[in-house]
């Protein structure tokens, strides 16, 4: 903690004091890093990625992965049915799943911090009217709501985003609606309505900041799940149309040679595993950090 | 001497499951020009209500149910949300009752003062830069004002990092950023140990004698009043029961519920004596009988108490709603 005879030191704001608390947690790093590393991995593809990955090549169809006898060092994972290299697809496909799902984040995020603080604070019909649309939605399963609206709008990249967001914004909803419900109460609150604070004023400039860790925590952690449903969609051929490599359609393609040829399917799959798991546990050491339930 | 805040009649109720409860029930209050208000009462008498009546602060299941508030010749409750948010902050300010959360734990006190000073003060400059340098003036100025050392360099600091008379002080600052006229001070001591509550006090008596604003000081000390305040207010259960000037009040009091409050606080030259509390309870406030609503805890009740009291002139300035006040006093 604080060194409390260090008096010239200025003292440390809250974040900075979560911060270093998240920087002790080994493990949330390590999964940091892995995060970090699939982002850079999608930002440069075509600076990384070995091969084209939509060229296709009849003579290397189902090519085992380098190290399986009649592999190639320079097709390192191998190549799927078309002859195309699995590593510069599963490297492209790293964008389809880190943009769609932070791109559903940022939607639902919006949309669910302006609704929840709406229905926090102003209570009264705003209230009643958001909850009751968060309950509707929150009865439909999430991915057959999703299928269903893809159905209709037809596949494409916006198109998923908003098949998504639709449904996504109401988990950030509840909590900042939650949030807000507690700190429309605070002593604070008050001052600030009695200084002449507009509404807007106090929902964005009073009690938005006091409830943004939360909200940053629960999006991380969503992002996954936003992730593993967007590989759903792909594999059930609703999502990234082809030839654009997409995780989910790539585990789809596999289907068929699991047998023979498991590489196909099996490494986009491990990347879907690595990338969920490594946001999972570094969203779950920012919330250890920045939750002052879970410190010891 | 006109009043700066008149206040006839004022009633607020909350509606609960079990009934209407009446949390003010009909207070007249009347705030001049550069006095020291002082509103005693035990907790649940309708002080605080009162005053957030006033600034129309008082949100559902809370209704002003009647009554009129002038301010400045204006009438509040006329004011639409917009013109009332414009007299909030730069007339009327508040302090809150807890220093130790009144202050947006999220934001540096630098700009939880800028905020104030951009709401409501029109002459600042225009120009951008122009503008955050008079804020920043100002800001330092009023912590200046309020006692606070190196006020420039603790701007930049979060409320956390002051201790709890600081954060009075800087509560106090915001409130007065604009220069109001009135200041209304809600239990502005009660969070704060003893040392630090007679300095924070002198600073309003200070700032107020500086600056010649208005100040209602609301207490359950009536030890803070005798020291502060030029008239003082006794609040039962949601009524007026004496008012007049503090010295009178304090030194003949003619109501048997200030009395009480008086014999109840612990005295050195009374060393040996056993001290007297008001015995039972305050009366739910869930329909009251019409009868006076001190009855059930008056040492001196007779019969006639049981009809509607009103409030009586006692003395030039004095009124007390007691029907034995201003008889066996003095």
């Amino acid at each position: 903690m604080t060194n409390v005879a260090d008096m010239s030191r200025p003292p440390e704001t809250i974040f900075q004091q979560n911060l270093g608390n998240f920087m002790r947690n080994r493990l949330a790093v390590a999964s940091s890093a892995v995060v970090i590393l699939f982002i850079l991995l999608a930002i440069f593809a075509p600076l990384i990625a070995p091969h084209d990955p939509n060229a296709t090549d009849l003579f290397r169809r189902l090519q085992p992965p380098a190290w399986v006898e009649g592999g190639e060092w320079s097709y390192l994972l191998g190549c799927d049915q078309l002859g195309r290299d699995i590593l510069s697809r599963i490297i492209y496909g790293a964008r389809i799943s880190i943009f769609i799902g932070a791109a559903v984040i940022l939607v639902a995020t919006t949309i669910g911090i302006i609704a929840g603080l709406s229905a926090g604070y102003l209570r009264g019909w705003v209230d009643v009217v958001i909850s009751r649309i968060v309950d509707i939605l929150l009865g439909f399963p999430y991915l057959i709501f999703a299928i269903g609206l893809m159905a209709m709008m037809g596949p494409g990249l916006i198109n998923i985003i908003l098949a998504l967001a639709y449904k996504e914004w109401v988990i950030p909803c509840r909590v900042v609606r939650g949030e807000t419900l507690a700190t429309r109460e605070l002593e604070y609150i008050e001052a600030a309505r009695a200084l002449g604070a507009s509404r807007r004023h106090i929902m964005v400039k009073e009690i938005l900041p006091n409830i943004l860790s939360p909200v940053i925590v629960v999006s991380t952690i969503r992002m996954a799940h936003v992730i593993i449903l967007e590989a759903s969609l792909s594999f059930l051929g609703l999502g990234v149309q082809p030839p654009t490599a997409s995780w989910g359609s790539m585990v789809s393609d596999g289907r068929a040679f699991i047998l023979e040829s498991w590489w196909v399917s099996t490494f986009p799959g491990l990347a879907i595993l690595l990338l969920v798991l490594a946001i999972n546990v570094a969203g779950q050491g920012l919330r250890d950090a920045f939750d002052p339930r879970f410190h010891e | 001497m006109s009043a700066l805040l008149e206040v006839k009649g004022l009633r607020t109720a909350f509606e609960t499951r079990a009934g209407s409860v009446c949390a003010v029930d009909g207070v007249d209050v009347e705030v001049h020009q550069g006095e020291c208000l002082g509103i005693v009462g035990e907790s649940g008498s309708g002080k605080s209500v009162t005053f957030a009546s006033v600034m129309g602060l008082v949100r559902a299941p809370g209704r002003i149910t009647a009554g009129e508030i002038h301010f400045d010749g204006r009438d509040l409750r006329k004011l639409s949300r917009k013109e009332l948010r414009a007299v909030r902050g730069r007339d009327i300010a508040m302090t809150m009752q807890d220093a130790l959360t009144a202050l947006n734990p999220a934001l540096t006190i630098g700009v939880q003062l800028a905020e104030v000073l951009e709401a409501h003060d029109e002459t600042l400059p225009k120009g951008r830069k122009a503008r955050a340098r008079a804020i920043r003036e100002r800001s330092v100025e009023m912590l200046g004002l309020v006692g606070i050392p190196s006020a420039g360099s603790r701007l930049s600091q979060y409320p956390h990092e002051f201790s709890g008379g600081m954060r009075q002080r800087i509560m106090i600052a915001i409130a007065l950023a604009c220069r109001p006229k009135l200041l209304i001070a809600d239990e502005p001591t009660t969070a704060l140990d003893v040392t630090i509550q007679a300095q924070v006090l002198e600073l309003i008596s200070d700032i107020r004698a500086k600056l010649g604003m208005s100040v209602v000081l609301i207490t359950h000390d009536l030890g803070v009043v005798a020291e502060h305040c030029d008239r003082v207010m006794v609040m039962y259960a949601g009524q007026v029961v004496e008012e007049g000037p503090t010295a009178e009040v304090i030194g003949s009091p003619s109501h048997p519920y200030t009395r009480g409050l008086l014999g109840s606080i612990p005295r050195l030259s009374l060393r040996g004596q056993p001290i007297h509390p008001i015995e039972g309870q305050v009366p739910d406030l869930i329909d009251l009988p019409p009868q006076c609503r001190f009855y059930s805890r008056c040492a001196e009740r007779t019969d006639a108490c049981l009809t509607p009291i009103p409030v009586r002139q006692v003395g030039p300035h004095r009124k007390a709603r007691c029907i034995i006040a201003g008889e066996d006093t003095e």
